[in-house]
């Protein structure tokens, strides 16, 4: 089995290429070693609730909570891009700036914000067609290099722009709620776009498009030998990308309201995102999710404190690299066999198959 | 490619993913449908909630790391201090009932969005009253968190046009108020008040070389300070809104070179403008006199220079140990307070010891004026009428330029390289008085580049 290729397992420790020779009678192919039923249900249930936490904490928690999530979608997005289709990105700052600003325009047209984040984020999209188209023949280094400079000159176009608030920034208008329900609102419309970023990500892995992106994932040359359309899977998770990072910009410019170019278009962001991706375990959904946790506790817990706060990321970063190159999650999907996200197979040879399924079977 | 191939072979994959699309859409819909039913019934969310009621919170968001680290270096030196001085150590008394006070200290990290998450979650856990300190970056996006929610904030180390633009105001117009924002400093007519009397007394052609970035502080300085010294006969050779951040400074060098500038003024970030005068000196551009602001204001600024390269430049000076003022909270003076950070940190006394121990002394004056500490708009209200003399001398809140904004009064100071063996290897020495008389004259002035 390939170094990052763990998505299927063969039960009983069969491989799997051996199991699924031909449809022979009795092999059972399915998504998970569980009911997926089960895993939805929780899903379900644990989105309820933090649906629900408004109510529950008080908005010091929901606050936390808003930068915790815009995190997640931000991550989530460099690991699709970088993970799955092979895009090493340090630019996406640009969709995020983009994201920011184009909330703030709409605003000053007297939208309310929140009416401007959908709009805000297909607006970063439509932004994401040239770019794609300047930067799609580049690879590794240069692309990752053209996407940094396409960021600058977003944010110096930007900066240039005096009814924006040219570089000394410019507030946020339109937000008129009482505090109360501007956090909640904010936090809200934020779960939202991280429950619609991750269940995207999931469903595109899930789909046709996910089984390219996966061989992809693993090797792009073999993935076009055995005919995967390469070219246009990586751009239409570019555009994805484009589209996760300009909604999470303007989930930005709301929870900020205050807004200044040099902080909109931080590469900083970018850093972020490789940092939670790579601890947390690329080219998996749930590497982000790990990894945002551990960064954000990280954050919480040492930030007070200067210095020290990066001195410890580092060594966390320095730790992961070394001893687990698959991030977190890659050592503990490795040592249970848990997926939370169910998008490989599982192959069961005859007489192993699932309980359910043998319960379905009626055998004596 | 194992898991590609078994995939393939079992022959279901369309199936499936069809399957799975619908239940991805599914979840999706269903998580937007709570969230559409949770906020219809709208009323019950708990918000902010409330604090201890015996305890003041006050939140201190100062950049511990980043570019503006030097700003922030004495803070911790000055928060140890000040815990063991006056209320912060054995309360206050307010109504009959005494107060403890609990002071939360935040690391802007030197970004303007961390300031804003920082001061949202103060904000969040029941801040009382919140200080900040050191250049716009980090001020502006707290003073405009603080604002929008309703908490009293107190802002230091900005002009006041910055920090007014960010608020939304007009400097040239300043009318608005802005209740829940404060802050102590000066502006651009003291920068003036500060600079013009140096240049005036070094002979030179009268034409100023100005690097001003497109930031907050450059944009105030571009639309603020340039009328300024036009009115006063000198002109202005604009080396144009640069970005922070520029790694080449070329074109601008030998723009004021051409225009054979003999004075020099800016207001970078520290890390532009080492990059500005090491490629300045290499490229032969010796303007007579500089006058800097935002770099060069502490002693680590320097030595990124070398005492060479900033012998002799100018800047401006807030607070200093030659200050014949001394604290309100015990009485320290503020030769004092420079003798017992060196004492303690083995490093040389910088001026935003001066200016971070005032945050807590206007925070004293304002909360032994309030009858609630708790109640914001009272708090807001004291700060912008504090009226008091402390370790940075006078400040007035109620006089100022602007509503909310107290001015104290800058003397002109010029880094002296010290002879070797000497206990460090530059000084700041006052040589121009102009705007506060008080302030001994500390050495002669002479011209950065003769």
């Amino acid at each position: 089995m390939s170094a990052v290729g763990q998505d299927t397992q063969a039960a009983g420790g069969q491989h799997p290429r051996v199991a699924a020779r031909g449809p022979a009678a009795g092999r059972v192919v399915t998504r998970s070693r569980r009911s997926a039923l089960w895993a939805g249900l929780a899903a379900v249930v644990a989105i309820a609730i933090l649906g629900y936490l408004p109510y529950l904490v008080f908005s010091d928690t929901t606050g936390l909570m808003v930068q915790f999530f815009q995190l997640l979608i931000m991550a989530s997005m460099w690991n699709l891009l970088a993970g799955y289709a092979g895009l090493v990105s340090v630019g996406h700052q640009a969709f995020i700036g983009l994201g920011a600003y184009f909330v703030v325009l709409l605003a000053m047209h007297g939208l309310s914000p929140f009416t401007a984040i959908p709009i805000a984020t297909a607006a970063a999209g439509v932004v994401g067609l040239p770019v794609w188209w300047l930067v799609s023949r580049l690879r590794s280094g240069y692309f990752a290099i053209t996407m940094w400079v396409i960021a600058s000159v977003c944010m110096l176009i930007i900066i240039q722009i005096s009814s924006l608030g040219s570089g000394t920034g410019i507030a946020l208008s339109g937000l008129t709620q009482s505090p109360t329900l501007l956090a909640a609102d904010t936090y809200w419309a934020t779960l939202a776009v991280a429950v619609l970023a991750i269940a995207g990500i999931y469903a595109l892995l899930r789909s046709r498009l996910g089984l390219a992106l996966t061989a992809i994932r693993d090797d792009e040359a073999g993935a076009k030998s055995i005919g995967g359309r390469v070219g246009s899977v990586q751009r239409l998770v570019f555009l994805v990308t484009a589209l996760g990072c300009g909604a999470a910009g303007a989930l930005y410019a709301i929870s900020q309201q205050f807004i200044v170019p040099t902080a909109a278009f931080d590469v900083s962001f970018t850093a972020e995102m490789i940092f939670i991706t790579i601890i947390g375990g690329i080219g998996t959904i749930e590497g982000p999710i790990i990894g945002t946790i551990v960064f954000f506790i990280l954050q919480q817990t040492l930030s007070a404190d200067g210095t020290w706060y990066w001195i410890v990321l580092g060594l966390v970063a320095i730790a992961v690299a070394i001893w687990a190159p698959r991030g977190i999650w890659g050592l503990v999907s490795e040592k249970f066999g848990i997926r939370l996200f169910p998008v490989g197979y599982y192959v069961w040879p005859a007489g192993e198959q699932p309980r359910r399924l043998l319960a379905r079977s009626a055998r004596p | 490619m194992e898991d590609q191939e078994s995939g393939r072979l079992a022959g279901q994959d369309l199936q499936l993913s069809r399957r799975s699309v619908l239940r991805g859409i599914g979840f999706g819909a269903a998580a937007a449908g709570a969230g559409g039913l949770l906020a219809a019934c709208g009323s019950a969310i708990k918000g902010a909630g409330s604090g201890a009621a015996g305890t003041i919170n006050i939140g201190l968001i100062t950049p511990l790391t980043g570019a503006f680290a030097g700003f922030a270096s004495g803070d911790q030196f000055v928060l140890s201090l000040v815990k063991g001085a006056s209320i912060y150590k054995s309360g206050i008394k307010i109504g009959g009932k005494t107060y403890k006070i609990n002071i939360n200290v935040q690391d802007s990290q030197s970004s303007p969005t961390r300031a804003a998450q920082v001061a949202q979650q103060l904000i969040a856990n029941h801040a009382d009253l919140i200080l900040t300190t050191s250049t716009p970056e980090v001020t502006n996006p707290v003073a405009a968190a603080c604002q929008k929610a309703g908490t009293p904030s107190l802002a230091t180390v900005v002009p006041w046009e910055s920090w007014y633009a960010g608020l939304g105001g007009d400097p040239l117009k300043p009318t608005t108020d802005f209740k829940y924002a404060s802050m102590f400093f000066f502006g651009l007519k003291e920068f003036n008040g500060t600079f013009e009397p140096i240049w005036n007394r070094i002979h030179t052609n009268k034409i100023v070389a100005c690097q001003y970035p497109n930031d907050a502080d450059g944009n105030a300085f571009r639309f603020g300070f340039e009328p300024l010294i036009k009115a006063d006969g000198y002109t202005v050779v604009d080396g144009g809104a640069y970005t922070d951040g520029t790694a080449d400074f070329t074109s601008m060098i030998s723009l004021f070179k051409n225009k054979n500038c003999e004075v020099f003024s800016n207001c970078p970030i520290p890390p532009d403008f080492n990059t500005f005068w090491h490629q300045a000196s290499q490229q032969g551009f010796k303007p007579k006199i500089a006058t800097v602001a935002k770099v060069l204001l502490f002693p680590a600024d320097c030595d990124a220079l070398g005492p060479t390269l900033v012998n002799n430049i100018a800047t401006d000076s807030w607070w200093g140990p030659y200050m014949p003022y001394s604290s309100s909270l015990d009485g320290m003076t503020a030769s004092a307070l420079a003798a017992a950070y060196e004492a303690k940190s083995g490093q040389q006394w910088l001026q935003s010891l001066g200016s971070t121990y005032s945050l807590f002394e206007v925070a004293k004056e304002a909360l032994s004026k309030v009858s609630d500490p708790h109640d914001k708009a009272e708090v807001a209200d004291a700060l912008h009428n504090v009226n008091y003399s402390g370790i940075c001398g006078p400040i007035n809140f109620a006089a100022g330029p602007a509503p909310g904004v107290g001015i104290i009064r800058p003397v002109g100071v010029q880094w002296k390289a010290q002879p070797a063996g000497s206990k460090y290897p530059v000084e700041m020495k006052v040589v121009d008085n102009s705007l506060n008389p008080s302030v001994p004259i500390g050495a002669n002035l002479v011209a950065t580049n003769a």
